[in-house]
């Protein structure tokens, strides 16, 4: 075990491999506000890399609804269960302590949860079995019930800013995690994370399906194959992202999970990563903005400890206390940022699911005032602005305006196209 | 000389006798442990029945096991296992027996696994003595590994859904056939390979996080489960020319060997094993006789002795003494 740093937990943590960093990032953010599960994503994923036979059950992207769902059934709350019998009552973060942007986690990850329990593996896990891994949607749009009355009506429901029933759908991808499980947890070091772009993959020609990689990996999202007998796992499309899929024009391009979202909830990129594991500061790179400066993007059970590089922007109409145990402390402030955003948040967050390109500057041009209200009792301004998103040789790739032009059309056309 | 120095003459005397005896009948009591299996020369070893009678007339040797505590995975359950040797001239027999309430011979679940065994051999061009624990980069083992999957695998198609799934169903599997959607089959991979007909594996290793399947396979191998317990053979020519393979002569100081086990229903592989310590399998140009039963052979030996001395009593009481006539 060697010690490494993880930014996101604010604190130095135990890992079975030394630091070592890519120079740069595969990241994304996901806005759970926007989402409307139509699972698009899932099935173009599907129809991408895992339709062949031994797949079925495999989902590398998956939507699954909040509190109740989860593929493979109720993966985090087994993880976290885990965790709270290795270390009761101690899985806490100290938000208020200097370390990282979220505080510092004071709990164990599941790498030094695996060394509290006398290192008979490197990573805290369990296998889900074939039922687990069935029925990917369960519980799908099942809101929680009243307080004491699960499945009743809740008359008094529809209240804001937090919902007494509420529900929300949490979108997954492999996190191409920092310090990933799988890949500790490997005994043939055949996963590996790729120097350019920090893409996790499992060697096929080396894999001889032992499965520590799904039993370690918290996030199951490695997964195994009865026809091949060896695990396979989401590839992050990295055709596209080294820019060889013929529309690319040869600079990298989103992921198919990313690219075919109908509600503009996802962005995905590319950061840069400094030599100490931080991301470089990069102020207008829209994940850079979004998770760095804005700080309304986090990390999903960032103390399970792999460090993943997927970032959420949290639901705003859920429970605090549960959104805290999913994301971190960071929550209420993401979600004030989100409620009330700031000119050049409003600006960036147009930028999500507009182009196949990946975005690696932004810049703003300034429009006049359209709107002023307030928002949670506090005065907000709103301004036609338009965003403009570039490439990796700096073309521009899009162009989107803040206020979407609004067209009447004349009443002698009611029904022409 | 005293009679009491007499009657320690006469102990030593007849204990000297009796290992003469062993060792000229080269007998090896079945309750003895040794280090040393010796593979014995028959030239009738079946290659399909590890059952079979010929194994009746082989050495054995019982190794006790211990969970595999070196490297994570950490575990292993099984706690014996029965080794014995053959060698017919040309080939090397090696037979791994041990306890095994079930039978995981099928992975047609995401949780399923195979019961396995393996044996580690220094490979023949290593100068040293490596490690037990997967040797190490100068001095690499040469792994033999079987899988009761891989038998089950030889009988029917267990890599097809169809197969180990047999209520589950598909309208369509699109571009079937087309090897880049089975990445590990088209690379090789021989855990992936649908055509397996071999139970074995030969596998050179050098450190743990190293096993690499090796571009030949000369080896032959069968298992079969009866009644609670696993008999698995090993085979393979004495002499290899690929490097990295074990090497084996006749009548020399033996090669070292080391055991390996995996409980598919505990969920065993790669780490989580029980490994037994190193022993040696040493081919012999003696010829395979049965072993005898204990006190077969201590009647062998015991019985002259009793006749002796028996006589010798008798003549005694009857007033005869040595030198009068």
């Amino acid at each position: 075990m060697a010690k490494v740093r993880n930014w996101q937990l604010g604190r130095e943590m135990e890992y079975r491999f030394a630091e070592a960093h890519p120079d740069r990032q595969l990241a994304f953010v996901f806005n759970t506000n926007r989402c409307i599960a139509c699972q698009t994503c899932t099935m173009s994923c599907k129809s991408t890399w895992t339709f062949s036979e031994g797949q079925e059950q495999m989902w590398w992207n998956n939507v699954e609804t909040k509190p109740y769902g989860g593929y493979p059934h109720n993966w985090d709350v087994r993880v976290l269960e885990l965790l709270e019998a290795a270390n009761p009552g101690g899985q806490v973060w100290d938000a208020a302590a200097r370390g990282g942007p979220y505080g510092v986690f004071r709990g164990m990850t599941v790498f030094e949860a695996a060394a509290k329990q006398g290192g008979k593996d490197v990573a805290l896990g369990y296998a889900p079995t074939d039922a687990e891994w069935s029925a990917p949607n369960i519980g799908e749009d099942t809101a929680v019930g009243p307080p004491g009355r699960p499945g009743a009506y809740d008359e008094r429901g529809a209240q804001l800013p937090q919902h007494t029933p509420w529900f929300f759908y949490l979108q997954r991808v492999c996190n191409h995690c920092s310090y990933p499980a799988c890949l500790a947890a490997c005994p043939r070091n055949a996963i590996y994370k790729r120097k350019e772009d920090g893409i996790v993959l499992i060697d096929q020609a080396r894999c001889r399906g032992y499965r520590k990689c799904v039993e370690a990996c918290p996030y199951k999202k490695s997964m195994f194959r009865l026809t091949t007998r060896t695990s396979e796992k989401c590839v992050g499309c990295y055709p596209r992202v080294e820019g060889r899929d013929p529309l690319s024009d040869g600079v990298p391009m989103e992921a198919r999970c990313m690219a075919t979202c109908v509600g503009k909830i996802r962005l995905q990129g590319l950061v840069k990563v400094a030599a100490d594991g931080t991301w470089a500061a990069d102020r207008t790179h829209p994940l850079y903005f979004l998770v760095h400066v804005e700080k309304v993007a986090l990390p999903l059970y960032p103390q399970l400890g792999t460090e993943p590089n997927g970032y959420y922007i949290p639901p705003r109409w859920v429970p605090r206390p549960y959104l805290e145990q999913m994301f971190g402390p960071g929550v209420g402030e993401a979600i004030e940022r989100y409620r009330r955003p700031s000119r050049e948040l409003l600006a960036v967050l147009q930028l999500f699911r507009t182009t196949q390109r990946m975005i690696f500057r932004y810049d703003i041009v300034e429009g006049p005032k359209v709107l002023e209200t307030t928002v949670g009792g506090r005065p907000w301004t709103m301004y036609a602005d338009t965003v403009v998103g570039f490439d990796e040789r700096g073309r521009e790739a899009v162009r989107v305006p803040v206020v979407e032009p609004f067209r009447e059309r004349p009443a002698r056309y009611p029904n022409s196209i | 000389m005293s009679g009491r120095t007499r009657r320690r003459a006469a102990v030593v005397a007849a204990v000297l006798l009796a290992a003469l005896a062993l060792q000229l009948l080269d007998v090896r009591l079945a309750a003895s442990q040794s280090a040393t299996l010796s593979a014995r020369l028959a030239q009738d070893v079946s290659t399909s029945d590890p059952w079979d009678a010929v194994w009746e007339r082989s050495s054995s040797l019982d190794l006790a096991l211990s969970a595999q505590l070196v490297v994570a995975p950490r575990g292993g359950t099984r706690e014996a296992l029965r080794a014995r040797a053959l060698h017919d001239g040309r080939r090397l027999f090696v037979l791994l027996e041990w306890r095994d309430a079930t039978e995981d011979a099928r992975i047609d679940g995401v949780t399923a696994y195979s019961d396995a065994a393996a044996l580690q051999f220094p490979a023949a061009s290593t100068a040293e003595t490596p490690p037990l624990c997967m040797g190490s980069p100068t001095a690499i083992v040469n792994i033999w590994q079987w899988k009761a999957v891989w038998q089950t695998d030889a009988q029917q198609d267990l890599a097809r859904i169809v197969t180990s799934k047999p209520r589950a169903w598909a309208d369509l599997y699109p571009y079937a056939g087309e090897p880049v959607f089975a990445p590990a089959r088209a690379l090789g991979n021989l855990v992936a390979r649908p055509d397996r007909v071999s139970p074995v594996e030969d596998l050179h290793a050098g450190q743990y996080g190293t096993l690499t399947t090796a571009k030949e396979q000369p080896l032959g191998g069968v298992g079969v489960w009866r009644a609670g317990t696993w008999r698995v053979l090993f085979w393979r020519d004495l002499a290899s020319g690929q490097d990295g393979d074990a090497s084996f002569g006749v009548g020399g100081a033996g090669v070292d060997a080391a055991a390996a086990l995996w409980d598919g229903s505990a969920a065993e592989r790669d780490g989580l094993k029980s490994v037994s310590q190193f022993f040696v399998i040493r081919p012999v140009t003696l010829p395979a006789t049965a072993e005898l039963p204990f006190w077969t052979a201590a009647l062998i030996v015991l019985l002259p002795m009793a006749v002796f001395v028996g006589g010798m009593t008798w003549l005694a009481r009857s007033g005869w003494t040595p030198g009068r006539a």
